[in-house]
This record gives structure tokens, sequence and C-alpha cells, in this order.
């Protein structure tokens, strides 16, 4: 499994680096394997999809660019996801909607009775959680990273990042209680 | 750990003791409660998952971002000056050390001219009774009033200087006799001539014991101080006799009656003797504000955050002057720091990332002069550094001690902690500030 993890980085490296002579099918490749979770990060991190679109074509576009300069990319995914979390992060701070943990207290949220959709039910239960909590969730849940791979990412310790996912899915669990005792 | 969390690691996989894993199936086993917040975790890892999956990027998105490359190939292809702007606006590029703005820098400045401004007032103080002290012995004019005949202030300090001299005599054992007194018109040719007004006073001086030898041939050992920039006698601003006549009239010795030099001179503005406490240990509290502001802050799961164990001794001694009262401490806790990170997706401003540091523990060492003191009250400067988990900082701050008794003092005060993080090849400042309560014992 290490052996295939490794293959995989060296592959994308190496697409990268042909990308980055011109090779639109080889970034067509990477494109292929890594846009559905950009897109989910962050249509779940600012519950817009117009503005999700906006993000998700600003990553792609600045990436190709970058591979086009000669940056050479040693790891693919994360340069990504770094890059949709940094513009999502920056879009809910520009909007007012980054609030401090805290000010935060899970004790008053309740599910919206109005929303129909379970999906639409989730959206808005992560929207009701601190964004740095919201963040690990999706990097830990949706999209698979190890709290080692978000601690590189993050900078963060280990410690925080369980902590976070923690508080995240207690908030969570809180907010969807009827929902998921259905 | 609570039930909840240990459940989460248990399907974060985070949970690896095996004797926790079998402790926690069992009371999963027993209790339903606790079994339905398992479930309810499954459960929402489920919707999750299936949510996501129906999620996918739009069409006309995926249009976009593949007709973008075409343009970007263009900006390649086209070569010169095009290509060349485009690389330079978009290559990315190492974040250099932020310089302050004007408004930093001015900040900066208010805050050394406070500084500078509180350690003159200190400064100041401290000699305002040397000044008061020394001011009657000074050549010339005298430091406040109007303009005295020199010659006149002269044959003042004459008339005290012999003062003086007899009642150091007299403190020497000799006795006041009428003889003496006799001999003292006898043996005195130098005396000046003395107005009613000096008769009084050498009718006290006589009184108080004392005698006039000759200023020629004084046998006596003076134990005043040979000339007058020592002297402890307070010779007022305006020199004048008994009846408030000007000495630059009368050309009479100072009426002020005279004192023994083994009296107290008058220390009215001294600031009150309190010797310097040794070793002081105590704990203090920080109220601290992270700069810059991060959202999302993760709130604090421990009780030492925050706080520090500190200790200083004092490096000076009793005497007067200005570094005198210097304490040199160091202090150990756990803080927390706010930082800022540039990831290089381009070189773009929105590259830049706010995190908080993990809670690292520190130590540091400052030094704290003492820059005023008043009562059982003092201002100290306390400048200084220290190392932590997230790296170096830098600290600056202004402490106020109050001890009710000498052994234990009370103090509160402000500090600006600076630590400057790196972070892939970029540095930036982060910024603690503190306002802190604590409480000391000395030995």
């Amino acid at each position: 499994m290490i052996a295939t993890a490794r293959n995989l980085a060296d592959e994308e490296r190496e697409l990268a680096a042909r990308a980055g002579g011109g090779d639109h099918a080889a970034f067509s490749v990477l494109f292929e394997r890594h846009k559905a979770g950009i897109y989910r990060f962050c249509l779940y991190m600012l519950n817009d999809a117009a503005g999700a679109e906006d993000i998700y074509q600003e990553v792609f576009i600045n990436f190709y660019r970058a591979c086009r300069e000669g940056k050479e990319m040693t790891n693919v995914r994360g340069y990504l996801m770094t890059a949709a979390r940094t513009r999502c992060l920056n879009a809910l701070k520009a909007s007012r909607r980054l609030t401090s943990i805290d000010d935060f207290d899970d004790a008053g949220v309740a599910p919206d009775e109005t929303l129909a959709d379970t999906a639409e039910h989730l959206r808005d239960a992560l929207q009701r959680i601190p964004p740095q909590y919201r963040e690990s969730f999706l990097l830990f849940e949706l999209e698979g990273y190890s709290y080692q791979e978000i601690g590189e990412q993050l900078g963060i310790t280990h410690d925080v990042i369980k902590n976070r996912i923690y508080r995240a899915k207690q908030s969570l669990q809180k907010i969807l209680r009827p929902l998921l005792r259905e | 750990m609570s039930i909840h969390e240990q459940i989460t690691a248990l399907l974060d996989g985070e949970l690896i003791d095996t004797s926790s894993v079998g402790e926690l199936l069992h009371v999963l086993a027993v209790s339903p409660e606790k079994r339905d917040l398992l479930v309810e975790q499954l459960v929402l890892k489920r919707r999750f998952a299936a949510s996501a999956a129906t999620i996918v990027p739009p069409a006309r998105a995926d249009l976009a971002i593949m007709g973008g490359l075409a343009a970007i190939d263009a900006g390649f292809a086209g070569g010169g000056a095009a290509a060349a702007a485009n690389d330079d606006a978009l290559a990315p590029v190492p974040i250099a050390p932020r310089i302050p703005g004007w408004r930093m820098l001015m900040y900066g400045v208010m805050t050394l001219v406070l500084m500078l401004g509180a350690f003159g007032a200190g400064y100041m103080l401290r000699n305002d009774a040397t000044l008061v002290n020394t001011s009657a012995s000074a050549t010339g004019s005298p430091t406040t009033g109007s303009p005295v005949d020199d010659a006149a202030l002269a044959a003042a300090r004459d008339s005290i200087a012999r003062l003086q001299r007899a009642m150091a005599t007299l403190a020497a054992g000799q006795p006041n006799t009428a003889g003496a007194v006799e001999s003292r018109s006898t043996y005195a040719p130098a005396r000046t001539p003395l107005s009613s007004e000096s008769r009084t006073t050498e009718t006290r001086a006589a009184e108080s014991r004392t005698t006039e030898p000759r200023s020629s041939d004084s046998q006596t050992s003076v134990p005043v101080a040979a000339n007058d920039r020592d002297s402890d006698y307070l010779i007022p601003s305006h020199p004048r006799g008994a009846d408030g006549e000007s000495l630059s009239r009368a050309g009479r010795g100072v009426t002020r009656p005279g004192r023994s030099p083994e009296l107290e001179p008058m220390t009215a503005l001294a600031a009150p003797e309190a010797g310097p406490i040794g070793l002081q240990l105590g704990v203090r509290n920080n109220f601290r504000l992270s700069l810059p502001r991060v959202y999302g802050l993760t709130p604090a799961p421990t009780v030492l955050l925050d706080r520090e164990v500190v200790g200083s001794i004092a490096l000076g001694g009793a005497d007067d002057g200005l570094f005198s009262r210097v304490r040199a401490g160091a202090a150990f806790g756990q803080t927390q720091f706010s930082m800022v990170f540039h990831s290089n997706t381009g070189g773009e401003e929105i590259d830049t990332i706010y995190e908080q540091s993990p809670q690292p523990f520190y130590g540091r060492a400052f030094l704290a002069p003492e820059l005023v003191r008043f009562d059982r009250f003092a201002g100290l400067l306390e400048v200084g550094g220290g190392y932590s988990g997230a790296g170096g900082f830098g600290t600056v701050g202004f402490n106020i001690e109050y001890r009710p008794l000498d052994e234990i003092a009370i103090h509160a005060g402000a500090s600006t902690w600076l630590l400057w993080t790196s972070f892939r090849e970029a540095v930036d400042l982060s910024t603690n500030v503190n306002a802190h309560l604590g409480f000391m014992y000395g030995f």
C-alpha cells in the first residue's frame, strides 16, 4: 500500500511535469482525478454553489499556470486542496461568515425544520459549526485524509486535529440528531 | 476521554490500546444509550458519504477550465513582453518579512516615548531629594529667588561654618561658660560685627552649648566638611535676617538656628528607604489577546494555559542611583500564538492562511529595572525573551507592584510578546498582548 501511494505520487509528479510542457492530456488525467473532491470541499465549506464554482475554476487554472511556469509538484493533491482551502477561508472572511469558536455554543443549535432534503440538512448543519472544525471534518471524513496529512497541510498538531474533528462530530450529532434517529 | 470521544477515536482508528477498546466495547454492549451514540456516528458517516457521492462539478465549470488552458498556452507561446509580464505577475515569489507600515511605526514610537517618559519621570523623582540637598551648597546664586550679593552669601556661609565648628566642639565635651563667651569676644578678632539679630542667634547657640573659637587658630577638629559644598545646612533661597532683611543690605549671617552636625539633615522629599527583596517566587495569570485574530479558535483544554510560575532576584543593593533597583527573573508556563502562513499557490495575496498554534510550553527570562517607587508601590519595566515550542520570542512590558507586607507582592501589568515564525520560506510576526495579575512571596 505504501508502494502504491508512492507510485501514485510519482505518477502525479510526472503528469504535472508533462502538463507543464503543455500536455493537456496529462493535465486532464490529474483534473479528472481530483475535480470532484475539490468542488465538493468548496461547496461544503461555502454552501454557495456559485462561490464554490468560482473557486473551483481558479484552483485548476492556477494549478495549470503553475505547472507551465515550471513549479515542481511534489504533492498535487495537497497543492490543490491547500489552494481551495485558502480561497474558501478568505471568501468566508470576506463575507463575514467566519465566526470565532469562542462564540460557538452547540447547546442551542437545532436542525432547520424547513429543509426537506437530507443533503440540504447536512450542508446546513456544516454551516452551523465553525470553519476550522468544518474543514478538518471534511478533509478527514469526505476526502480521506489522515490525521497526519491534515496536520502537515494545516500546520497543526495531531492533538489539535483530533480535538477539532471530535468537536465537529459532536456538534453535528447534536444538530442532526432527529435526522440520524429516523 | 468521554464516551463520545472514545467512540470517535474508535471509529477514526485512533483508539489503539486494546484494553481501552475492550472496555469501550463492553460499555457499549451493556448500555443502550451509549450504543445510540455509536449508531448516530455511524449514520452520520454514512449520510455524509452518500451525500458527497451525489455532488459533481457543473459541466460549464469544467468547460471553462479547459478553455482557460488554451489562453494560458497562448500567453506562454506568444513569448516576449506578454509572457514575461504574465510570469512576473503570477510567478511564485518568496514572501519577505513584512516591513511595518507607518501606523505600526507610529504606535511603536508612541510606546517608546511613553516608556522613556515614565523612565525619565522615575529618574527625576528619585533624584529630587539629592537636588534639594545640594541646592544650598551651590556656589553663586541660590537655586530660586532673586539674585543675592555673593559677598553677603559668602559671609552667611562663614557664619554658619563657625556655628558648626562651635557645636562640634561642644559635642566633643567643652563646657559652655561665661568665660567661654568672654573668650569669644576676646579671641575672635575676625568676627563679623554682629547685629542684634545675629546676637540672638549667638545666644541661642550659647544656650545650645556652643562656643565660637577663633576661626584662624581653632584647635578643635572640625567635623564638618572643609567647604560649603558638603554642608548639611540648608541655606534658604532668600537668605534674610530674622526681621526679614536681605543679607545684601545687612551683611549679616543667616539667622537660621544652628544645627548640630549630628542632627539629621532635612530630607523631606527623600524616598522611603526600603531594602531590596532577594528571591521572590510566585505565580502569574495572563489575560491574552493573540494577534492576528484567528477565527475558529480551539478552546483551551488545559488549566495551565496562560499561567506561569515566575521567580526573580534583586541584582542591586539599596544604594541610590539609576539602576540600583534591578531585578532579574525567569518564568515557565504555557501559552498560545496566532500565526500567519503563506502557502505558495501562485504568489497571490489570498494565499495567506491564519492559524492557531498548538499550546506550547515556554521558558522566558527578563530584566526588570525599577522606574519609580512610592511608599509600597513600585513600577518596573520588564524586558526579556524566551523560547517556546512555537519558536523564540521577545517580551517587553510594564509591571506595577504593591507590597502590603515586605515579603508579599501583588503585581499587575501588561506586556507584549513578539514571535517571529517561518513557514515555507515565509517569515511573519505574531503578537500576544497580555495583561497580567500575579502574586509573589519574597525570601
